[in-house]
């Protein structure tokens, strides 16, 4: 999943080892989101976009989501 | 994280007791099998026996004086609980773990099968480890189903 935490992060000038610590996960996950190998829990996606006083929807892009629309996907 | 310290705590008192327990009950075996034991051991099993014993001590220690550290500093504490409860890393586990046992059922299945053709003690002893990791499998999963 495609996500805006680089970018977030750079801004306010965070490394990966400070943001990994201030929402309770290891650097190697901020790495695998950043790289769009993992996709984050939601209490991991809400942690991280409170973090950055920002809505999840506005952290993370969920437009590549397939989801079920009148019973079809 | 007081919860999580109680729960190290806990974590300390079973590894401790554990490591005594193991202590004792290695040197009564030892004792026994050396002066009263008719078991035709082999010096290969007993330096497995040794390195296996070894490695579970050094184990235990290594937990051991992990936890108390961190108990005494909360900058460890917090790193022990993020390393424990990161999500990836939960998530690795699980799917290994997962994954590793239908390759162990299936490697016994078929070591099994094929041991049929040679020996019927392996074939049985074979049979038996599959059964053992298949009944445990499907334990879990219906312990899980029933949590979650």
């Amino acid at each position: 999943m495609k996500t805006k935490i680089q970018e977030l992060r750079k801004k306010h000038k965070l490394s990966q080892e400070e943001l990994a610590l201030a929402v309770g996960v290891t650097r190697q996950t901020i790495t695998s989101l950043e790289c769009e190998k993992y996709t984050a829990s939601l209490v991991l996606a809400y942690k991280i976009a409170r973090y950055f006083h920002m809505a999840i929807e506005d952290v993370f892009d969920f437009s590549e989501v397939e989801v079920f629309e009148n019973g079809t996907i | 994280m007081e919860q999580y310290k109680d729960k190290l705590k806990k974590r300390l008192f079973f590894l401790t007791s554990c490591l005594i327990l193991y202590i004792v009950a290695n040197c009564v075996m030892y004792v026994y099998v050396g002066t009263k034991g008719n078991v035709n051991i082999t010096n290969f099993i007993q330096g497995f026996q040794f390195g296996i014993g070894f490695v579970v001590m050094a184990l235990f220690v290594y937990h051991i004086t992990n936890y108390v550290s961190a108990l005494r500093n909360e900058k460890k504490l917090k790193n022990i609980y993020i390393e424990e409860t990161d999500e990836r890393k939960l998530m690795i586990y699980q799917k290994s773990g997962s994954a590793g046992m239908t390759f162990a059922i299936g490697g016994l299945a078929g070591a099994s099968v094929l041991a049929g053709y040679y020996d019927t003690t392996i074939f049985f002893t074979l049979l038996g480890a599959c059964f053992f990791v298949a009944t445990i499998r499907a334990v879990l999963k219906l312990y899980y189903q029933n949590k979650y």
